[in-house]
C-alpha cells in the first residue's frame, strides 16, 4: 500500500523536477564527451553550482504543498502519523533525484561507449557523491520549507544556497603557491575547475564528501520528520560528520586531487614501434599511429639517437615533468583530439608537423616561465626544426591555433630558417641535432642561437 | 460486497456514536460553540443556523480538528475533549472541510486513495473502497481526471468521496452541496439517504431544502446553542402553527418567511429565539 502511495507521489509531487536537475549535465558535457567518463563527474560538480541551489527550492516547494492546497485542515483529522506523510514524500524526492541522475549518467555513458571513448570507476564514485549532495540539497530543502512554510521560503532558500555555492571563490584568495585552498574547501562541492581530465579526487576526499553530505541529509531527514524538542537531534549527525570530515581531507585542497591511474594508464599499439596514449585519449590512438610512425622514420633517417617510442605527452604540474620521463628515446605527442569525439582534430600532416616540434621534444618546463620575447624565439627554433626535418617552408606552418599560445612572428621564422639553411648540409644536421640533445635534457639556455650557431 | 470483520458487527461499547455535554468551542477569541448538549445515533443530522451561528466550528470540534475549551466531547465513547486517544476515533471519522483542499495534480483516484491510505485503512480493502466511494457520488468516469480539471461540483463530489472511503461511523459534512447542480443534489440526497442506516451523519448547510429531502434530523443552532431539534416535519409544523410570532412583513403562514413549509418553520424558529433572547 505504502509503495503505491510513494509511486503516486513519484508521479504527482515535485519529484519529477527534481528529477531534472541532473539533466543540464546532458547539455553541459555532451560536447565534451569524448574526453571519457571524468568529464561527466567534474562536469557534474560545475553544474552543482546551480542544481543544488535549485534542489534545495524544489524541496522546500514540496514542503509548502499541504499549505499551499489548503489540506492542513483535513490532515489533521486522519489517523496516519505525519511523519508517514513526510517520509513518504521524502522517499519520493530522493528517488526522483537519484534515477534523474543516473538515467542521465547512464545515457551519457552509453554515448561515451559507443565513441570508444574512456570510462572508469573513479568517475562513478565522484558522480556518486554529487548525487548525494543533491539528495542532502532536497531533504534540506524539504525541513526548511516544513519549519517555514511560506511563499518566500524556496526562492530565499535557493538563492541563500547559490550564494554558498560560490562563497569559497568569493571570500578565498585564488589558488597559488602562497595562498593554498584549505582542505575545507571541499566541504562545498562544486568544482571550479582545478581537475584535469588525467585527474581525479583522492578515495579519502571522497569519502568525506560522501560521508558530510550523508550528515547533512540525515539531518534533514530528522528535522523534517521530528516535531519539537526531537528536531535538536538533527544536530547530531552534522556534527559527526562533520568531525568525519574534516579528519579525511588533507589540509590543503590541492592534495585531494590526484592522478587517476585508470585514466593515464598506457593504451598502446600491439606492434612495435609502440604507439601509446593514455586511456582517456584512446580513441586518438589510431589517428595518432601512421603520422607518429612517419615521425619516428624521419627522426631516424636525419638525426642520431632518435626515439624509439611515442608516448602521449601529459605533464603532471604537480612533479612538474611529463609522466613518462625519458625524454631521449620517447617521442612526446601532445594530441590535438576533439572534444566530442576524442579524436584527432587535425590532418595528419599537421599531427606530423606538431611532432616534429623541437625536433620531436616537449617543451621544457623552464620555457612556461620565460618572457615572452624569449618565448618566442624558444618557439622559433623549436619550429625551425620541425620545417628541416620535413623539408617544409616557413609558409607551410599549420595556422590551427590549437599549436600556439600565440603564432610565431613570421619575419623572425623565416629569418631563421634562411640562416639555418644557408650553412652545409653537415653543418644543418649537426644543429638540429644539437638543438634535440639540448632539449632531451632541458639544459638552460638560448635554443636559436644553438640552432643557428650564434651563440657560441 | 464487502466482508465484514468481527468487531465491525460486534455491538459498540457506547449508546451515542456523538455526545457533547455543555460543549464549549473557540473560534479565535470568540466562543462560536457556547454550551451545547448532544446526543447523536446514526442517522443524517443537518444543522441549520444563520452565517456565525458556529456550525462550521462545531463540526471542526467533531471533527478533532479543534480541541473544545470545556464541556465534554465523546466520540465513539471515547472523551476526545483532552486532545488524546484521537488516532482511533480518527479511523472512523470522515470529514468534508467547509473550504476542501486538495492536491490539483492528483488524479480522483490517486486522491482518494491517498486519503484512505492516511486513515490507515487496510492495504488489501483500499482499491474496492476507494472505487466504490468514486462510484456513489457519480465520478467513476472522471476517476482517471487530474483534480484539477474538475468543475466545483465535481470538486465538492470528490471531497464526499475521500470522506466516506473508510466507511466511517461518523461523517461530518461541511455544506457539501455548495456547487452541486439540482440533479446532483438529488444524488447527494439519495447517498445520505443510503448512509443513514449505519453511520452518523452530520450534515451543516445553508440550505433548508437539503435538510427536509434528505435528514432523519434536523438541529438549529444560533450563536453557539441548540435552538431546535426535531424531525424535519416538526420544522415544518413550526411554520404551519405559526408560533408566536408577530404579522410584520406578510410573508407566508403567521408571517415567516420562506417559500416551504420548511423554510418557513426554520425562519419562524429563529426569529422566535431572538426575540426571547432579546428579552
Amino acid at each position: 500500500m505504502t509503495s503505491r502511495i510513494v509511486r503516486i507521489e513519484i508521479r504527482r509531487s515535485a519529484a519529477r523536477w527534481a528529477g531534472l536537475l541532473s539533466l543540464p549535465l546532458l547539455l553541459f558535457a555532451f560536447g565534451d564527451l569524448g574526453r571519457g567518463s571524468g568529464v561527466l563527474a567534474t562536469g557534474h560538480r560545475q553544474t552543482l553550482v546551480l542544481f543544488v541551489p535549485l534542489a534545495l527550492g524544489v524541496g522546500a516547494w514540496q514542503a509548502r504543498r499541504d499549505r499551499r492546497s489548503r489540506m492542513e485542515e483535513l490532515l489533521i483529522t486522519t489517523p496516519r502519523p505525519a511523519w508517514h506523510r513526510h517520509t513518504v514524500t521524502a522517499a519520493a524526492l530522493v528517488a526522483g533525484v537519484v534515477v534523474g541522475a543516473w538515467l542521465v549518467y547512464a545515457l551519457l555513458t552509453g554515448y561515451i561507449t559507443a565513441i570508444g571513448a574512456f570510462t572508469s570507476f573513479t568517475g562513478v564514485a565522484v558522480f556518486g557523491v554529487s548525487t548525494l549532495f543533491l539528495v542532502a540539497a532536497v531533504l534540506l530543502g524539504l525541513a526548511v520549507g516544513r519549519l517555514a512554510p511560506w511563499v518566500v521560503t524556496p526562492p530565499l532558500l535557493t538563492l541563500g544556497g547559490f550564494v554558498l555555492m560560490i562563497l569559497p571563490e568569493a571570500v578565498l584568495p585564488v589558488e597559488s603557491e602562497a595562498h593554498p585552498l584549505p582542505g575545507t574547501r571541499l566541504l562545498i562541492p562544486a568544482e571550479t575547475g582545478g581537475v584535469s581530465r588525467f585527474e581525479t579526487l583522492t578515495g579519502s576526499a571522497l569519502a568525506a564528501q560522501a560521508t558530510w553530505a550523508a550528515g547533512l541529509a540525515v539531518a534533514a531527514l530528522v528535522l523534517a520528520l521530528a516535531s519539537g524538542y526531537r528536531r535538536l537531534a538533527a544536530a547530531a549527525p552534522v556534527a559527526v560528520s562533520l568531525a568525519v570530515a574534516a579528519s579525511l581531507l588533507p589540509a590543503q585542497a590541492r592534495d585531494a586531487v590526484v592522478l587517476d591511474p585508470s585514466a593515464i594508464a598506457a593504451v598502446c599499439t600491439d606492434d612495435a614501434p609502440r604507439i601509446c596514449v593514455t586511456a582517456v585519449q584512446r580513441p586518438a590512438l589510431a589517428d595518432l599511429r601512421d603520422p607518429a610512425r612517419d615521425a619516428l622514420r624521419i627522426l631516424a633517417s636525419k638525426l642520431p639517437q632518435a626515439p624509439t617510442s611515442v608516448s602521449e605527452a601529459v605533464l603532471d604540474t604537480r612533479a612538474g615533468q611529463y609522466l613518462t620521463p625519458d625524454r631521449a628515446t620517447v617521442l612526446y605527442a601532445d594530441l590535438p583530439t576533439t572534444a566530442r569525439t576524442g579524436r584527432i582534430a587535425v590532418p595528419a600532416e599537421d599531427l606530423l608537423f606538431g611532432l616534429l616540434i623541437g625536433a620531436g621534444t616537449p617543451p621544457c618546463p623552464f620555457a612556461f616561465d620565460l618572457p615572452r620575447a624569449q618565448r618566442a624565439a624558444y618557439d622559433t627554433a623549436r619550429v625551425v626544426a620541425a620545417l628541416w626535418l620535413l623539408d617544409r617552408p616557413p609558409s607551410s606552418v599549420p595556422r590551427d591555433p590549437y599549436w600556439w599560445w600565440w603564432l610565431p612572428d613570421d619575419a623572425a621564422l623565416t629569418a631563421a630558417y634562411d640562416a639555418l639553411l644557408a650553412r652545409p648540409a653537415d653543418e644543418q644536421r649537426a644543429r638540429v641535432a644539437a638543438l634535440r640533445a639540448a632539449e632531451v635534457t632541458c639544459v638552460a639556455g638560448d635554443r636559436l642561437a644553438t640552432l643557428l650557431g650564434t651563440g657560441e | 460486497m464487502r466482508r465484514l470483520d468481527a468487531d465491525e458487527i460486534a455491538p459498540t461499547a457506547y449508546a451515542w456514536p456523538i455526545e457533547a455535554q455543555q460543549l464549549r468551542v473557540r473560534a479565535g477569541r470568540r466562543m462560536a460553540v457556547d454550551g451545547l448538549d448532544l446526543a447523536l445515533g446514526p442517522g443524517v443530522h443537518g444543522l441549520l443556523g444563520p452565517n456565525g451561528a458556529g456550525k462550521t466550528t462545531l463540526v471542526r470540534a467533531l471533527a478533532t480538528v479543534v480541541r473544545p475549551a470545556s464541556g465534554t466531547l465523546r466520540l465513539l465513547g471515547e472523551d476526545v475533549s483532552a486532545g488524546s486517544g484521537l488516532r482511533g476515533v480518527r479511523r472512523q471519522i470522515g470529514y468534508l472541510p467547509q473550504e476542501f483542499g486538495y492536491y490539483r495534480r492528483f488524479t480522483v483516484r490517486e486522491f482518494v486513495e491517498y486519503v484512505a491510505w492516511l486513515k490507515q485503512m487496510p492495504p488489501a480493502e483500499v482499491p474496492g473502497a476507494v472505487q466504490r466511494a468514486i462510484d456513489r457520488v457519480g465520478l467513476t468516469d472522471r476517476a482517471d481526471h487530474r483534480m484539477r480539471t474538475l468543475s466545483g461540483g465535481m470538486v465538492r463530489r470528490a471531497g464526499i468521496a475521500q470522506a466516506i472511503v473508510n466507511d466511517p461511523v461518523i461523517l461530518l459534512l461541511d455544506e457539501p452541496t455548495v456547487g452541486l447542480d439540482p440533479d446532483q443534489r438529488l444524488q447527494f440526497r439519495t447517498l445520505l439517504r443510503d448512509l443513514a442506516a449505519d453511520t452518523c451523519v452530520v450534515v451543516s448547510t445553508h440550505l433548508v431544502e437539503d435538510v427536509a429531502a434528505a435528514c432523519t434530523d434536523v438541529m438549529l443552532i444560533d450563536d453557539g446553542r441548540l435552538v431546535f431539534r426535531g424531525v424535519p416535519a416538526d420544522l415544518a409544523a413550526a411554520a404551519d402553527n405559526g408560533v408566536g410570532d408577530a404579522p410584520d412583513d406578510g410573508g407566508g403562514a403567521g408571517g415567516a418567511r420562506g417559500d416551504s413549509p420548511h423554510e418557513r418553520g426554520y425562519s419562524t424558529i429563529m426569529r422566535r429565539h431572538r426575540r426571547e433572547r432579546a428579552r
